[in-house]
């Protein structure tokens, strides 16, 4: 199948006082057309670097793209000049963030932010950019979308304020959106009207969807694909089904046994133990081995690559730790 | 906001209030006499006697504190012992002059301050950026009166491309008043607007660069917006309150500034003024020019604080405690 | 047993653990005063109370630059140290604050020893017929005056003006805005209403022209001076207090530790001078500076310090009618006032930086 974007071995890093810190090392996946793609993991594990460095939104300094190529539709994004990328944020990929309360301009209206990336790639008028804000706003489930255009986004609610983004976002009809931690701060009755929503969308736009997260529980509800994400490398790749049912990495086990569960009530919630490694000082071989239940001297003697555990899902480990089933 | 406003202007009301109290007590404890220079043995002291009568001075002091309050609300400052005019008569005469040095620096200061500051953002940590860090950092620590001196050496004395002090030539011809006018502001206003322009320029690039660490710069980016529109209207407008506040400090800064410049270029001023009834120990008139500039200052910061409305909706709208920072 | 002892005892060696600068100007100030101990001694039994003070205050100043040299060795906590050794690396990638620092600290040292190391006596007129305005020379490193008095002695003690007026004004300044920081901040309520206005009432004051008016008609004695720089100065460092104290008193552990009967205002002052630390000490290096300007303001207009005691401020005044003629007159007091202003200001940004304290 063809691809819409594909991350070919990228590596970032951040240059501090305390030193250079790889944050993302060879990471590679990509993302079919129309599909949502999950990229998993804790907090500091590179996935939010990953989804800048698409963008190119990375502050540099003190970040830096150590090498790697992003090709969108076959084109290096890597390569482009700054103003031709430019022509690609936004337009044709767009992204939305976490926290609803401070990625929205405090003194500028929403209808004008919104305006603002229509005028900007579409090429209309004034009149005819505001009809299309007005009619974003509305397609994002905003009642009163008119009044809204012209409201602050203080006067707004968390959630609101998280469909006026994604109205922003859409505006321009992107192939793909990157959705970082898009409901995290919002409360839950409302995080599923948003991914209900942005699930509505996609279909609506054919629009591939890359939802960076966290909580495994959104990427069960909306990716199809699902990387895993440890400390700056891609652990393991899978069906969705796959990875819930026979999880392969020892980390994806650990990460799906600490989710507390209705049906293991009694049972006792699993922690992973110890944290993630500090990023100037990654272990050799395997990043996960001192946190890792299997762990053997091997793991820390070499890099260890990427294996196809099974069709279409692979995994970062060389042993065979795969526990067959997950008790439903 | 109407609450905001009025809320305002009551404060700005009691500060200047306050200050008068203030000078008023200030200057009539300090040891000394009003009329202290003027004796002599061979003044008659029955005479004395009469002017001291004529002045008030010979009132108990709160007395005097409310007979110069109620003629301040009446808009007369009594009269200059010094010059024997009245005080209000020689503040029409002065300010204006001094408003005339004040107001273009201050347009320079903005224009400048905000222009470079605005660049030097743009431009961050590039080459340019780094040597205009220093020059500011430079100018803002250079005393008006050395750089008067420099630009006095250099452009009136050395090449006598402009007059060195004064406010217009005498016998020039009516059709080049206008141009004489200016060449004798050019100096003294440059000095003037440097040292604050400077400063305006280090407080902007600051304080453009702090937002730009914000999230929405972020969303604006990922919209696919050029840096310099980002920086013009998204960042600018979210740092406008901040900088509006320092611009609305600078006007006592000028206002020092006029009283050492006006001193160095013989501009007839208010600062001149200020410093020459000092000097004579001129009551009413130090009375009244304190009073003049402490409005002044009350002005640009009230100013400065309205300002506020006109840039954040959210002050706009609510109760209007202004945000902090 | 052996090892950390010797190390305990080079931690009180300037310069041997810390602060290369501080124990590199602590150990030149000491030679300087060993080279001219005659001179020293000459000023301690000099008869006349300016020389015996002058002389006091070389003394006390060599103690004052040992303490700053071996400051961290007197830390005890940890954090402190922690905290002090992040500050510090992060000051040194900054090369114009390193040269600030550099800067002010051989000012300081200068106008410290003027006593013993200029050649001339700044007040004495040597025939002021015969040496009146000469020109810059090896006798004469920044030429004559009008009197024939020597500049470069002049300059050398004008600093003494400069920097001790500004630095005590700023030092007792920062003392007033910590006591009405902290006062305000503590008991909150009206008490802190008041206090806040009172701040705002001073800010509105032209700080120079209530300076002027001021002088004008009280004494200008070096005192008043100081103390009127400081009575109008300390508002800026209440403020940074007393938000400080705010947040410090909503904090967990401090509500904690007054629930559990200790007194919030004992755990109040444990946590805020380490906290408050960082944002005064550097709202006071940005004060230095402006101070000093200030006080060579009032020297121009001839309010500041009276003649015969040279200050940079009027001494760059007295050049006004030889610009041209006699540039050295006004030009090098007026140097030394922007060398001295610009490497508070730059030492004051760099701290700063390194501090990471918010633009105030």
């Amino acid at each position: 199948m063809e691809t819409l974007l594909e991350i070919k071995d990228l590596s970032c890093s951040f240059r501090t006082e305390e030193g250079v810190a790889r944050v993302v090392d060879r990471t590679s996946f990509s993302v079919r057309p129309g599909e949502t793609l999950g990229l998993v993991g804790e907090s500091g594990c590179g996935k939010t670097v990953t989804a800048l460095a698409i963008m190119r939104l990375i502050q540099m300094p003190p970040g830096r793209i150590d090498g790697g190529e992003i090709l969108y539709k076959g084109r290096n994004l890597l390569g482009l000049s700054e103003s031709d990328m430019r022509k690609v944020r936004g337009n044709e990929i767009s992204m939305i963030f976490q926290e609803p309360m401070t990625t929205l301009n405090p003194v500028f209206t929403c209808g004008y932010q919104i305006q603002e990336a229509v005028l900007l790639h579409q090429g209309v008028g004034k009149k005819e950019s505001l009809e299309r804000t007005v009619e974003m706003l509305g397609l994002v489930g905003i009642p009163d979308p008119r009044q809204c255009a012209k409201s602050y986004p203080h006067q707004l609610s968390g959630g609101m304020r998280q469909r006026v983004m994604i109205a922003m976002a859409l505006s321009c009809h992107p192939s793909l959106l990157i959705a970082d931690e898009p409901t995290t701060a919002l409360d839950v009755t409302i995080q599923a009207q948003i991914l209900e929503l942005l699930q509505s969308l996609q279909e609506r736009f054919n629009m591939a969807v890359l939802m960076i997260t966290h909580d495994l529980g959104v990427i069960a509800e909306t990716a199809r694909r699902v990387v895993v994400m440890y400390a700056g490398q891609v652990v393991e790749e899978a069906e969705v089904g796959d990875l819930f049912h026979r999880p392969r990495h020892p980390y994806t086990i650990g990460l799906q046994e600490s989710i507390p569960r209705l049906v293991h009530r009694g049972r006792e919630l699993s922690v992973i133990p110890g944290r993630l490694p500090d990023p100037f000082h990654l272990p050799p071989g395997c990043r996960f081995s001192d946190r890792c239940p299997h762990a053997e001297a091997r793991c820390t003697e070499g890099d260890i690559e990427m294996r196809d555990g099974a069709p279409g899902h692979r995994v970062r480990c060389w042993k065979d730790v795969a526990r067959t089933e997950i008790v439903e | 906001m109407i609450r905001f406003l009025l809320r305002r202007t009551v404060h700005a009301a009691i500060l200047v209030f306050i200050t008068l109290t203030a000078t008023f007590f200030i200057i009539r404890l300090a040891p000394g006499d009003p009329l202290g220079r003027y004796y002599s043995p061979d003044i008659d002291p029955a005479a004395m006697e009469t002017v001291r009568r004529q002045l008030g001075l010979d009132r108990p002091l709160p007395v005097q504190y409310a007979k110069t309050l109620q003629s301040f609300i009446r808009g007369d400052f009594g009269i200059s012992i010094h010059q024997r005019r009245p005080v209000a008569q020689i503040l029409k005469e002065t300010i204006p002059r001094t408003l005339q040095l004040t107001g273009i620096a201050l347009l320079l200061q903005i224009v400048l301050g905000m222009g470079l500051g605005m660049l030097s953002a743009m431009r961050r940590e590039s080459s340019l950026d780094r040597s205009a860090s220093v020059v500011f950092l430079v100018l803002y620590s250079l005393p008006s009166f050395y750089l008067a001196f420099l630009l006095v050496s250099v452009f009136a004395l050395k090449l006598q491309w402009l007059p060195a002090a004064g406010m217009f030539s005498v016998h020039t011809p009516t059709t080049q008043m206008f141009a004489d006018r200016l060449r004798h502001m050019i100096l003294p206003v440059t000095v003037l607007a440097v040292g604050s322009a400077a400063a305006l320029a280090r407080y902007a690039r600051g304080s453009l660069l702090d937002q730009l660490h914000e999230e929405y710069i972020r969303t604006a980016r990922a919209k696919g917006l050029s840096e310099g529109r980002i920086l013009w209207r998204h960042a600018l407008k979210n740092a406008a309150p901040q900088l509006f506040t320092v611009i609305g400090l600078s006007v006592p800064f000028l206002l020092a500034g006029a009283v050492v410049i006006e001193k160095i270029f013989g501009w007839p001023g208010m600062g001149a003024l200020m410093v020459d009834a000092i000097f004579t120990r001129d009551y009413p008139v130090v009375l009244a020019a304190n009073f003049v500039a402490a409005v002044m200052v009350i002005l640009g910061n009230l100013l400065a604080d309205i300002s506020y409305l006109w840039v954040d909706p959210r002050m706009r709208m609510s109760r209007g405690e202004p945000r902090a920072g | 047993m052996s090892e950390s002892s010797k190390r305990k005892w080079l931690r009180f060696v300037p310069g041997a653990e810390w602060g290369r600068a501080g124990g590199l100007f602590f150990f030149l100030y000491m030679a300087v005063c060993l080279v001219r101990l005659p001179v020293l001694l000459d000023l301690a039994a000099s008869p006349l109370v300016e020389n015996r003070l002058g002389a006091l205050i070389i003394m006390i100043g060599a103690v004052l630059l040992y303490v700053a040299a071996v400051f961290p060795a007197l830390l005890r906590r940890e954090p402190d140290r922690r905290r002090l050794a992040a500050w510090k690396g992060r000051f040194r990638t900054n090369r114009l604050a390193v040269v600030g620092l550099w800067f002010f600290l051989a000012a300081l040292v200068l106008s410290l020893l003027s006593p013993i190391i200029a050649p001339y006596d700044p007040a004495a007129q040597h025939d002021p017929a015969l040496n009146r305005y000469q020109a810059p020379s090896l006798q004469h490193p920044m030429g004559t005056d009008k009197f024939g008095r020597d500049l470069f002695s002049r300059v050398l003690y004008g600093s003494r003006v400069s920097l001790t007026v500004s630095v005590a004004a700023v030092v007792f300044a920062s003392f007033l805005g910590l006591f009405f920081g902290a006062f305000s901040g503590y008991f909150g309520g009206w008490v802190d209403d008041v206090a806040m206005r009172v701040v705002d009432g001073l800010l509105a004051f032209p700080r120079l022209l209530l300076m002027l008016t001021l002088l004008a008609f009280f004494a200008h004695a070096l005192w008043v001076v100081v103390a009127l720089l400081a009575a109008t100065g300390w508002m800026g460092i209440a403020r940074l207090v007393r938000a400080e104290v705010l947040s410090l008193k909503k904090r967990d552990f401090v509500q904690a530790a007054h629930a559990s009967g200790a007194g919030r205002l004992r755990v109040v002052l444990k946590h805020l001078l380490p906290n408050t630390a960082g944002p005064v000490v550097v709202a006071a290096t940005l004060r230095v500076g402006t101070i000093i300007l200030l006080e060579s303001y009032l020297s121009f207009l001839g309010l500041g310090v009276q003649p015969p005691t040279p200050s940079w401020g009027s001494m760059v005044f007295e050049g006004r009618d030889v610009l041209l003629s006699a540039w050295w007159v006004s030009a090098f007091p007026g140097l030394a006032l922007v060398l001295a202003v610009v490497a508070c200001n730059l030492l004051g940004d760099g701290l700063r930086d390194a501090m990471d304290v918010k633009r105030a």
